[in-house]
């Protein structure tokens, strides 16, 4: 029933574009979304594929693709980054995600509930991200690819995407904590998302006398961002307009920019939350060379 | 075929063109130059006087001015507190080098930014406003005039900045 596939190179490629890509739409196209890389990733047929349910050892229910599909579904816009967004540039998309919250699954509650996939990695949700947690089995409008996850992705609004397995096959509730795939690795991953803003474009003027027009995102994950600031060369942080944020989704902010003189500029972004800077590692700056200002 | 008449027009239009571009009076007849100058910091830009913020400008942005009224000062796409411009004239972009170094030279542009090397992407030492004299020790040629090495009042060096935003000062050139 599983097998795994191996990734060609221009899989690999994929997986580094940038999000960039995605600057017209505030959705990531599902071609370029971000995925981790590994040699190979479960292939996972719909016919064969169950869900099953428990309560410890104990079989409360178990699905089909069908009955999922059935069950009633839910769109949530949702952003999923690596851990690792912080030094580095192309972790993150946005997407909308369509599937079954969770929650109308599972016939009792508990403390906690265990999610595992296919390919063996498992992660621990708390009673609070169980609530928000959709089981997806669609992005943007398509089918989940077998890359990212197929048939089934946990999303949970607001983590890293290591708390968001992919080919999920079993949901195990529990009323103490499990030490999951990552953990039982040696690694302590964050749960939350740290925020922080990125500069994803700096787009030319378009005629003498115009701005350079900078553009890029935010994401503090379920917090709101306060504002973005935006330095040029270690000057003043200034404020840029940022866009209303919605919890769990990134933010685009933009900017006009107008060079006093021509030659190299280092720009940095960062961005406010709770009244102060929260980047967990200082951005390396973007640098724009300015040939010449009319 | 080329009439007498359509002849005729066409020399009496290009010896008053050739003539009105050798006239010295379109300089007169061309409208002065409109007030510039530069923020100081981040500038909060209001929609009106007192009214409310509706963005902000970056630090050393050169902008032409218009009615200052109360404190405040018309700008192209708002108003800014009038404290917060510094009036400064235009400037051609083009770095002016002394012959020699060392050198004393002044801040044209904006502002003036020293690196610990000549790298865009070096640490920033210092942020030297408009019209600031600093000594010149050595020079890099590159891009936009390239890199001037910045002693500071003992001859050490302080570091580098880009040349294209100052211009020599001959006249007291030690």
């Amino acid at each position: 029933m599983i097998s795994p596939r191996f990734l060609s190179r221009r899989d690999l490629f994929t997986a580094l574009r940038p999000a960039a890509r995605a600057a017209s739409s505030n959705y990531t196209p599902t071609e370029h979304f971000y995925r981790e890389l590994r040699n190979h990733y479960p292939v996972v047929s719909a016919e064969h594929w169950r869900l099953t349910l428990a309560h410890g050892a104990q079989v409360m229910a178990s699905l089909s693709h069908e009955d999922l599909l059935a069950s009633p579904a839910t769109e949530m816009d949702a952003t999923l980054c690596s851990y690792a967004v912080h030094s580095s540039s192309a972790l993150i998309s946005h997407g909308r995600w369509c599937g079954v919250a969770l929650r109308n699954l599972l016939p009792e509650r508990s403390a906690y509930a265990r999610v595992m996939g296919a390919d063996g990695r498992d992660t621990t949700l708390t009673r609070q991200q169980l609530e928000n947690a959709v089981m997806a089995y669609a992005v943007n409008g398509v089918e989940l690819p077998a890359h990212l996850g197929y048939p089934v992705k946990l999303i949970v609004p607001g983590t890293y995407d290591h708390k968001c397995p992919g080919w999920v096959t079993r949901v195990e509730l529990s009323d103490t904590p499990v030490a999951d795939y990552w953990l039982r690795q040696g690694k302590v991953l964050p749960d939350d998302v740290q925020p922080f803003a990125r500069i994803e474009q700096v787009l030319p003027r378009s005629r003498n006398g115009a701005p350079y027009r900078l553009r890029g995102i935010a994401y503090a994950g379920l917090r709101a961002i306060q504002r973005v600031e935006v330095s040029i060369d270690d000057g003043d942080w200034t404020p840029v307009s940022l866009a209303a944020g919605v919890p769990g989704c990134w933010s685009r902010w933009r900017a006009e920019w107008y060079p006093a003189l021509p030659g190299s500029y280092a720009l940095r972004v960062r961005a406010i939350v709770d009244g102060i800077d929260q980047h967990p590692v200082i951005p390396r700056p973007f640098v724009v060379n300015v040939e010449a200002v009319v | 075929m080329l009439t007498r008449r359509t002849f005729l027009k066409l020399g009496g239009m290009s010896l008053a063109a050739y003539t009105l571009s050798r006239w010295d009076g379109w300089r007169a007849l061309q409208p002065l130059s409109l007030p510039t100058g530069r923020t100081i910091g981040a500038v909060p830009l209001y929609d009106r006087p007192n009214g409310k913020i509706i963005g902000y400008h970056f630090p050393d942005r050169v902008m032409t001015l218009g009615k200052a009224r109360g404190g405040w000062i018309a700008v192209e796409d708002g108003y800014v507190a009038q404290a917060a411009i510094e009036p400064m004239p235009t400037w051609k972009q083009t770095a002016t080098l002394p012959a020699r170094f060392p050198a004393h030279m002044e801040v044209v542009a904006p502002a003036a930014i020293v690196r610990t090397e000549a790298n865009a992407l070096s640490p920033v030492v210092a942020r030297i406003a408009h019209t600031s004299q600093m000594q010149a020790v050595d020079h890099l040629s590159g891009a936009h005039g390239g890199w001037i090495a910045l002693a500071d009042a003992h001859g050490a060096l302080l570091g580098w900045s880009q040349a294209v935003g100052w211009r020599t000062l001959d006249d007291i050139t030690p």
